[in-house]
């Protein structure tokens, strides 16, 4: 990861001060830092992810890997609220195609039982490709304490024991808003696979301990679906679903959630990723960058 | 020995399989229209006390028609083929009873405090109060079946589950390994099963202990066993007076009269007509009795019997003083749907089917919390559980509609309460901290935040129009207590099913309610200056 960050810096850098104008990706070798797709949510997650290098570059074969969408709420495709079916299938296709021993599809949603994820479509996606492979998980015995690696605040919490055993952790989160933290995107969205997250409320500062929380279980790829985006009335909704139809992917999830964040409009109104308490924060302690206008951005459209 | 049960036992263990499966189909609901309370409208005592205490003829109680029929033509019939009380202490009364030894205890007076209940329970239903349930054998049931045992099921299968974890992981057996069966938990569970340790330990003593001196319901079918055209027959010319039918006799009355019969003790289980050596014994119709089926003087004395009406009434007008209080307390939040306060409290047999069908397990019994008179009915307990906003079934199993049974359309406008917050608990208003754990879950968009002059950070505000009082806020504030409550403030409790009109009536403005489907947005509460709800500036 290391080395690819500096990599990325590298070229980015490179890319920017030597051929200001010229996308760095053109030259040889080099990557996009974020790419946002637009067309069929599948079709463009699929794009995203091969302009990033394609799945082979962050799952190699025999592993096993997580994907972690929001489908906590009993709510349709249309309300924004969960992420697109489509993007989570295309992702575990993805997934299967690079070899991976074991993918599960795994939230802690906001309500128990299979509803929310049936409602959501996302159970049936992945039953299609995956049988038994997408799960919410609300019972303790699913869960195992752990340490919190560089934290500040929350230190202990108790997290899926599949995530723990993960070799890979896909973020996939819907663009939303949020009543508190202004957005819920894949930094935010890592809240979903911990046992207690009332404690990151009350004990903790929640900006503090959800970069606590970034850190231990730093998605390797993150793919926001923004084909639709809750603008408004966040997480739950029913709320204003603005629809772009973009696919945004990046290995930074903090420069993909400022992408997102930049690229819409929330309420109406256009604000800075460093409005967002949390990304300013992860960027500040290291965790990837938001400065998006000095990260190469591919957009593409299919 | 006999090896294959007789035609009863197996008529009794249908009888609380199809009991016990109701219960457990519950929330889905049952064949062919039958949903848990389907059996429960069966209760004897309940079908007469609830309808004098409530003043009205209650038509969906019409099934219990059947049982009082049944008793006037076959005597108690009910109580030793198809009560499942009867069948639960006849199948766990082996726990308690010395095998092999039936005693014919005599006990004869006791007997009588069976009609004494019934006596006080029907006084008091006519005073207007219902206290059938401390006693009908059906609800009394339904509690041990769907408060402590079907919890104990899934208690004991969660556990396994989670005992048996690392293996499954091992096997790779994913099936098992992500299965999270629900598991409940009941308040009063230990009341009911305290309830029952006694009931089935009193089997020591006598078998049916419970039908034999205390069972009101088992009175009543009694009473109109009187008029029973089928009963036991002795042919006098054949008995020896052996006493082998004394012996076999579950509730022990051929004791001193091996040839008489106590129609309104006989539960008609047949035992006696098996053993006869002589074939003496002989169930059959009563004018083809031979000559010494003269019962023996089956009622009361008449100082037995006036005794009986005497502390009946006292018993029944003590029932109805402690109903009283010099101040209204406010109602607890009820199921959805639920008829005025009153009214539920009357009609209500704590039968526990709504708790057993609500698949959140946010409907609870009421202990000691409220009202004596409200011990067993349910609430939402939303830390328990939330209400559903999809959700209908404790409305489809209420036996005596006292929820009535509201289709989605009616049961969305059904406002079950109002949610409060403590200002001086609450993370926003009293630690400044931007926690909107109650706004992100509300599914009614019922939670405003609002960044009021004063507050350095928007706080969370109940609009009580939108608010349905589905507890979904109180289940997950992350205080301890909750920091939002619902409470049953504007609850909309109506005795017919006119809720959706109603509530619009009154301006309720609960149509999201429940109903991402139709998406149509809550107008944005968003500062008019500053960032947007949730940015910093």
């Amino acid at each position: 990861m290391l080395r690819r960050d500096f990599l990325k810096l590298q070229t980015a850098a490179l890319g920017t001060a030597i051929l200001s104008g010229v996308p760095s990706f053109l030259i040889a070798g080099s990557r996009p830092d974020i790419v946002v797709a637009k067309g069929d949510p599948g079709a463009a997650t699929r794009a995203a992810v091969e302009a990033l290098g394609g799945m082979a570059a962050f799952v190699r074969p025999g592993q096993k890997v997580v994907i972690k969408p929001n489908m906590s709420f009993a709510a349709p495709v249309e309300s924004a609220a969960n992420t697109h079916p489509a993007v989570v299938r295309e992702l575990l296709a993805l997934c299967l195609e690079a070899g991976a021993a074991s993918v599960r599809v795994l939230d802690h949603a906001f309500r128990e039982g299979r509803q929310p994820l049936e409602y959501s479509g996302i159970l049936a996606a992945c039953e299609s490709i995956a049988p038994g492979c997408c799960h919410n998980l609300t019972r303790s015995r699913h869960y195992s304490e752990f340490t919190l690696q560089n934290a500040r605040d929350m230190r202990t919490n108790a997290a899926m024991i599949d995530v723990l055993d993960a070799d890979v952790l896909i973020a996939c989160p819907v663009a939303k808003s949020h009543s508190s933290t202004g957005v819920s995107l894949s930094l935010k969205g890592q809240m979903g696979l911990i046992l207690d997250r009332g404690c990151m409320h009350g004990r903790y500062d929640l900006d503090t301990s959800i970069v606590d929380l970034a850190f231990a279980f730093k998605p390797s790829l993150s793919v926001i679906d923004a084909s639709r985006v809750l603008s408004t009335n966040g997480p739950h909704g029913p709320g204003t679903v603005l629809t772009p139809g973009e696919i945004i992917a990046s290995a930074d999830p903090v420069a993909a959630d400022a992408l997102a964040v930049s690229a819409y409009a929330w309420y109406g109104r256009h604000v800075q990723p460093r409005q967002v308490a949390h990304i300013a924060q992860a960027q500040a302690r290291g965790l990837g960058r938001m400065d998006v206008e000095n990260l190469t951005v591919l957009r593409m459209s299919l | 020995m006999r090896i294959v049960p007789p035609l009863r036992r197996w008529v009794q263990a249908a009888s609380l399989a199809f009991f016990c499966l109701l219960l457990c189909w519950a929330p889905e609901g049952g064949p062919l229209g039958l949903s848990a309370g389907s059996f429960l409208t069966l209760d004897p005592l309940s079908g007469v006390a609830v309808p004098l205490a409530a003043r009205k003829v209650i038509a969906a109680l019409w099934p219990v028609l059947l049982v009082y029929a049944s008793a006037i033509v076959l005597g108690r019939v009910f109580c030793g083929w198809i009560c499942p009380m009867g069948a639960t202490l006849d199948g766990l009364g082996w726990l308690a009873r010395v095998r092999g030894r039936w005693k014919p205890t005599p006990f004869r007076r006791p007997r009588l405090v069976k009609y004494l209940l019934l006596a006080a329970i029907l006084l008091a239903a006519i005073l207007g109060v219902n206290l059938a349930f401390w006693a009908s054998p059906l609800p009394l049931t339904a509690r041990l079946y769907a408060l402590v045992l079907y919890p104990l099921g899934e208690h004991g299968m969660d556990k396994a589950l989670t005992l048996f974890l690392p293996l499954m992981e091992r096997w790779g057996s994913d099936a098992l390994r992500y299965w999270q069966p629900d598991a409940h938990t009941y308040a009063t569970a230990w009341v009911v099963a305290m309830f029952w340790g006694i009931c089935i330990a009193l089997e020591h003593l006598a078998p049916r202990f419970w039908c034999r001196y205390i069972c009101p319901a088992g009175a009543l079918l009694g009473l109109l066993a009187l008029l029973a055209t089928w009963r036991r027959r002795v042919d006098g010319n054949v008995c020896l007076s052996c006493g082998r039918c004394a012996k076999s006799c579950p509730t022990g009355i051929c004791h001193d009269m091996p040839a008489k019969t106590s129609v309104v003790e006989c539960i008609a289980c047949r035992r006696c007509e098996r053993r006869c050596p002589q074939g003496a014994v002989r169930f059959g119709l009563r004018n083809a009795a031979p000559a010494m089926a003269a019962s023996e003087p089956s009622l009361p004395s008449r100082r037995a019997f006036f005794g009986t009406l005497l502390s009946g009434t006292i018993l029944g007008g003590l029932a109805g003083l402690a109903t009283m209080t010099n101040t209204k307390d406010a109602a607890p939040v009820r199921p959805p749907g639920s008829v005025p306060e009153d009214m539920f409290l009357t009609l209500c047999l704590r039968c526990g089917a709504c708790l057993r069908a609500c698949p959140t397990g946010g409907l609870q019994p009421l202990w000691m919390e409220g009202n004596f008179h409200a011990i067993f009915s349910p609430r939402l307990d939303p830390r328990s559980g939330p209400c559903r906003p999809e959700c209908t079934a404790c409305c489809h199993v209420c036996p005596s509609r006292a929820i009535l049974p509201l289709p989605l359309e009616e049961k969305r406008w059904a406002k079950m309460g109002t949610a409060v917050i403590d200002r001086t608990t609450c993370l926003a208003w009293n630690e400044n901290k931007r926690c909107m754990v109650c706004n992100e879950n509300c599914p009614y968009s019922a939670i405003a935040i609002n960044l009021l002059p004063g507050q350095t950070v928007p706080v969370p505000q109940v609009q009580a129009k939108r608010c349905y009082g589905c507890g979904y806020c109180e289940k997950y504030c992350p205080q301890e207590p909750s920091a939002i409550t619902v409470t049953s403030e504007g609850a909309l409790r109506l005795a017919t099913r006119d809720f959706a009109a109603t509530a619009k009536t009154l301006g309720l403005d609960l149509d999201k309610a429940g109903n991402i489907a139709a998406s149509h947005p809550a107008p944005a509460s968003i500062p008019s200056e500053g960032p947007p709800p949730g940015f910093m500036k």
